[in-house]
């Protein structure tokens, strides 16, 4: 509403960027102005319902402006210092990158080499069964993903899941 | 103009390429990066720092604390995958593919193609050789929810915007309607839900949570059905809203949640075929469950 409350232009866009969801707006004023003003002021006066006061607090949570962190003051030196020890680690990095993937390469082109000097070897039967893909493979339920704090005994070597069934 | 001398198909045009005298081969190599000249003002300074120096306002840093998940792929997962995901001597098994005319009758120029050979409107992918270079790796996994209520009431997606960002410390984007279904009341550009594309850190730490917390907890959890995926190795399994409630962080203050919805879990693997996906996933404390049918190209 028209803050010095002389004429009955209203811009409705004010108040929709302020308002929640269903919460009504006043989209037309009478021409009776003085009294149009003063029930559309009573009806929207901070008074929110409960569900509504919920949804406020709610998008509090998401909204994006306190996420963002302050930006870092840092000195030349501390920035240098924080440049180098970033390139050490990436290098770092990139090193431990490099060996995996050579050992994976190696072990790949191993297990071609044993397959090759097993069809050399003349036994195509072992050769057949050694080499078929086996579908449905899963890797063991009991292989946990490692911890820093492991249990003592980390692994049971007598337990099979065939006992346990049968308890 | 040799133009007797061209013996190309007929053109319905008297300007078609072929009946041409000469073209420019030499391309225009100034103006390849486009720009604006406000974009060069000195106020702009600030937005050319790069997202990963301590000078950007945009910088967070990034390895804070040990990757667990991505370890145990590196070290266990991924040497075991390639032996179990070797074929010796294997070849590429190219997809069907979406059929060109031959252009020997100039009716062809801008017919569209013929679709793939057999009971099939869409052509399928190559089937590459697995080697060491392309084993299969979850690249991002996406939380989804849909509140049919936002229908009636658009402001029902709040509460499900923020349960996503609690149960995956990301920040949610909304999904839109793309177009109207009048049984459904949804008109198009009506918000339909929300959802999260988790990858690194936030990923790993999800999958964490959901394979060590939640779902041991589920009754009803026998696994994820090996019928789900997508048949180019993205698999996917779905929570209930009472799920959701053994989430640790909806689980604190579960009082506050008065309404919750269930979410789709899609996990998206690099693997090409999806029995190579459901093996990797496995590898997560992730089980799976029912009959698996093995496609045909594999």
């Amino acid at each position: 509403m028209n803050k010095f409350g002389l004429s009955n232009f209203v811009r409705p866009s004010i108040f929709r960027s302020h308002c929640l969801g269903s919460i009504k707006t006043p989209t037309s004023v009478s021409t009776f102005v003085r009294f149009a003003r003063t029930s559309a002021k009573k009806k929207n006066r901070g008074e929110l319902s409960a569900s509504q006061v919920r949804q406020k607090n709610l998008l509090s949570a998401v909204s994006g402006a306190r996420k963002v962190p302050r930006k870092l003051d840092m000195c030349v030196e501390d920035l240098i210092r924080h440049n180098t020890v970033t390139r050490a680690w990436a290098l770092y990095q990139k090193e431990i990158r490099d060996k995996r993937a050579q050992n994976l390469e190696r072990q790949y082109r191993m297990i071609d080499e044993a397959c090759d000097a097993l069809k050399s070897a003349g036994d195509r039967n072992l050769y057949n069964k050694a080499t078929k893909r086996e579908f449905g493979k899963r890797f063991p339920m009991e292989l946990r993903v490692p911890t820093d704090t492991p249990p003592k005994i980390v692994w049971q070597y007598e337990w099979s899941p065939e006992e346990k069934e049968k308890k | 103009m040799n133009g007797g001398l061209i013996q190309f198909a007929r053109g319905f045009h008297a300007t078609s390429a072929s009946a041409k005298a000469k073209i420019s081969v030499v391309e225009p190599v100034h103006h390849l990066v486009k720009y604006k000249k406000w974009h060069l003002k000195p106020s702009m300074a600030p937005f050319l720092i790069p997202k990963n120096s301590p000078e950007s306002h945009r910088y967070r840093p990034a390895t804070t604390r040990q990757d667990r998940i991505l370890e145990h792929y590196n070290n266990t997962i991924a040497s075991d995958l390639l032996l179990i995901t070797h074929k010796h001597e294997s070849t590429n098994k190219l997809g069907v593919k979406t059929r060109e005319w031959s252009g020997e009758s100039p009716y062809h120029i801008n017919r569209p193609a013929k679709p793939p050979r057999g009971n099939r409107l869409v052509p399928t992918q190559d089937i590459k050789v697995r080697t060491n270079k392309n084993l299969p790796v979850i690249e991002k996994v996406t939380v989804e929810t849909y509140d049919k209520t936002c229908v009636h009431a658009a402001e029902n997606y709040i509460p499900v915007k923020v349960m996503l960002q609690q149960i995956t410390s990301t920040k949610p984007t909304l999904i839109y309607a793309k177009k109207n279904i009048p049984t459904w009341n949804l008109r198009r550009g009506m918000v339909m839900g929300a959802k999260v594309e988790l990858g690194g850190r936030a990923m790993t730490d999800f999958l964490s949570t959901l394979s060590l917390i939640v779902l041991p907890r589920i009754k009803e959890f026998k696994g994820i059905k090996n019928t789900s995926g997508d048949g180019s190795g993205n698999i996917s399994l779905g929570l209930t809203a009472e799920d959701i409630r053994h989430f640790p962080e909806i689980e604190a203050n579960g009082e506050v949640w008065n309404k919750l919805s269930g979410c789709n879990i899609i996990i998206h693997t690099s693997a090409q075929v999806d029995p190579d996906a459901r093996t990797l996933i496995s590898g997560l404390n992730l089980p799976f469950t029912g009959k698996e049918k093995i496609p045909s190209r594999v």
